[in-house]
């Protein structure tokens, strides 16, 4: 463990050193920008104005693991410090074209994904499940295939809130239950999430960038090819521990009773308001320069209404004991205004395509099953909602250089739609194979450890489960769809 | 504490076991004895293999036993070829814990199970530290710290038999690592 002291100590100056680094490299940009006139942004940002956005994942990958206390306390200090090193520059060598880029960003990504979010997270933690059932192989089998559905429709965020408590309590008798919850990692806090835009960010990031809502219900059979094999591995895992474990006959399962039910309705709300936004053609309007649909501030003032009336309407005592508090919020608020701010040199040299700084990636993803690999890899690894957003660009870069992205998504699914697929199914599938390639897996290994089950460390996780358990089945994945 | 031997026997390992085990019963001892390779020892195979040409069985057993089995395995060893070939007393048998929780009810159920020894075995070295983080309530996404943090380590130390007792006790806790038990021995 990094000591936290060590961390203040050394974490000023490279906050400097990355801010006079920044600054003098984009100097020399701001000269040969002015012998380039008329060139595409994408064209001109070197690799290097991608060290942020680097910076920025490394951090939400590695601080938690070896500085977790100081970066609970410290994240917003850091999401800001990467922010502005790559903000500062940029806007002081492209000034107005800078801040149309940045507006761009945060009226069309930022704040729908974070509206988004709010409304899911609002809704679900208002429904509550009492009562307990009897941890058998049968019954964890029936409940992830339930979560697994489940996270489609409530984020996967929502659907690990909603269930990882009765799973806990299901197998509070229960002496080997790690790998219950490992698996409803796989299951619920990654693929379940597969069927809609509402069921993981990268693919509500895409429906932002023009994919529409149903178009997603094309990752229902490589979704099915991942979620069968895995339950079935998990009941036979499940049945041997059961087993050999001494049953205890005073366990008895109690009736589940459903609490806030009627929260349901704001979560069919949300989903209309979502579908709406996507086929509704209602024109657009400009503010401060950047071209708003109405449809999507319709969409987005909606979701904040159904996720104030959950609010208004929800019990206290559900949301004391979902531990509901605004702080998972804040989080992705923070964190994701740092991503979007840096991802901007990322999305405009990949937009670039042969003609930027990142050719070199274009060339060596040629096909699908680079990009569902590459795409999957970095998920694994990155969070998996900007490394889809960056695959995507890649995608549109490589095939379709130069042209509006509302013309060229059309053309991506029309003549290109296994590298849509692909890239969709690796960001999507392949959160799960690390903690921290998707949001909801440390909410649920922290939950899990405060109910008194002793986790797999970081490199446990992976040796002991997931590289044995999903990657023989994205190999599958990959012979059936990608190959 | 009372004396306690290993007894390295040479002999095939199936025969010397079974008939240890039924020698005991049929002098109506069931205690007082243990065969390390059974019981999460920390044995090295090759070594012995090198140092005494061929499979030697390592045996603990108390001073009241000793004599029993020494004589039991000397009437034997014509007919089956063993050999008693290192005898030593036993100064203590150890083994190293860690734990880690984050569930106050799981470091209740620790602290009673380090904090309440058996007769002849101690806890030694044990560094444990409780870690209170206000700021660290309630449910994170991408920040995941705990309000509550026990965790710490130690060496248990004592008599074979009350060491091995304990350690497949903390071996069956969640929470709780623990090395493979060794002995330190007179030479």
């Amino acid at each position: 463990m990094v000591s936290q002291q060590s961390i203040a100590r050394f974490l000023p100056g490279l906050i400097l050193l990355t801010f006079i680094a920044m600054g003098m490299m984009f100097g020399d940009v701001f000269a040969e920008s002015a012998d380039h006139g008329g060139q595409a942004l994408g064209e001109l940002l070197p690799l290097w104005a991608c060290i942020p956005f680097a910076g920025i994942l490394l951090s939400i990958a590695l601080f938690p693991l070896f500085a977790g206390h100081w970066w609970h306390k410290h994240f917003p200090k850091i999401s800001a410090m990467w922010a502005l090193a790559f903000a500062i520059p940029f806007l002081f060598i492209y000034r107005g074209q800078a801040m149309h880029e940045i507006l761009h960003i945060y009226f069309l990504d930022y704040f729908p994904f974070i509206i988004l979010l709010w409304a899911l997270y609002t809704v679900s933690a208002g429904i509550l499940i009492r009562g307990t059932l009897k941890g058998t192989p049968k019954m964890n089998t029936f409940l992830l295939i339930v979560g697994t559905f489940l996270a489609s429709w409530v984020g996967t965020t929502g659907a690990s809130m909603i269930l990882i408590r009765p799973m806990l309590r299901a197998n509070a008798h229960r002496r080997r239950k790690v790998h219950v919850i490992i698996f409803f990692i796989f299951l619920v806090s990654n693929v379940g999430g597969s069927l809609t835009p509402l069921g993981d960010p990268p693919l509500f990031l895409g429906f932002l960038h023009s994919v529409p809502f149903f178009w997603t219900l094309n990752l229902a059979m490589p979704m099915i090819t991942v979620a069968i094999p895995l339950l079935l591995m998990f009941f036979l895992v499940d049945t041997f521990y059961y087993r050999r474990e001494e049953k205890t006959s005073s366990r008895e399962s109690s009736a589940l009773t459903f609490f806030g039910l009627h929260n349901l309705i704001f979560l069919a709300g949300i989903i209309g308001a979502v579908l709406m936004s996507g086929t509704w053609k209602a024109g657009s309007f400009h503010l401060f320069g950047i071209e708003l649909k109405v449809a999507f501030v319709v969409r987005d003032a909606l979701l904040i209404v159904l996720g104030l009336l959950s609010l208004r309407t929800t019990r206290k005592e559900i949301h004391q004991e979902n531990e509901f508090t605004w702080f998972p919020i804040q989080e992705v608020g923070y964190l994701f205004a740092g991503i979007f701010m840096t991802i901007i040199p990322a999305l405009a040299i990949l937009k670039a395509g042969s003609h930027g700084a990142l050719s070199g990636l274009i060339e060596v993803t040629k096909e699908p099953i680079h990009y569902f690999w590459i795409t999957g890899g970095l998920s694994s690894f990155l969070d998996n909602a900007p490394t889809y957003l960056t695959f995507f660009n890649t995608a549109l870069g490589s095939f379709f250089p130069g042209i509006p992205e509302v013309e060229a998504v059309p053309m991506l699914i029309e003549h290109k739609e296994s590298y849509l697929l692909a890239i969709s199914c690796g960001a999507v599938f392949m959160g799960a194979m690390t903690y921290i390639g998707n949001a909801p897996n440390f909410m649920v290994k922290s939950i899990a450890e405060e109910a008194g089950i002793r986790m797999p460390s970081f490199f446990g996780y992976m040796i002991k489960y997931s590289i044995p358990f999903l990657v023989p089945v994205f190999i599958l994945v990959t012979l059936i769809y990608f190959r | 504490m009372p004396a306690y031997h290993e007894l390295v026997i040479k002999g095939d390992r199936k025969e010397l076991r079974a008939f240890i085990e039924g020698f005991m019963i049929g002098s109506k001892k069931r205690r007082g004895y243990i065969f390390t390779e059974e019981h999460a020892f920390d044995m090295d195979r090759l070594k012995d293999l090198i140092k005494f040409h061929g499979e030697v069985t390592h045996l603990i057993c108390d001073t009241a036993n000793r004599g029993l089995i020494e004589s039991g395995i000397k009437k034997a060893s014509e007919k089956f070829d063993f050999e008693i070939v290192e005898r030593h007393r036993i100064r203590r048998a150890y083994f190293e814990f860690d734990f880690k929780t984050a569930n106050r009810k799981v470091a209740g159920t620790i602290k009673r199970l380090i904090g309440k020894m058996p007769a002849g075995v101690k806890v030694a070295d044990l560094e444990q530290d409780e870690i209170i983080d206000p700021s660290a309530r309630g449910v994170e996404l991408y920040t995941p710290t705990h309000h509550y943090n026990f965790y710490g380590k130690g060496v248990v130390e004592g008599d074979p038999f009350g060491v091995h007792h304990l350690h497949a006790k903390m071996r069956e806790h969640e929470n709780i690592n623990v090395s493979d038990m060794d002995i330190h021995v007179d030479k």
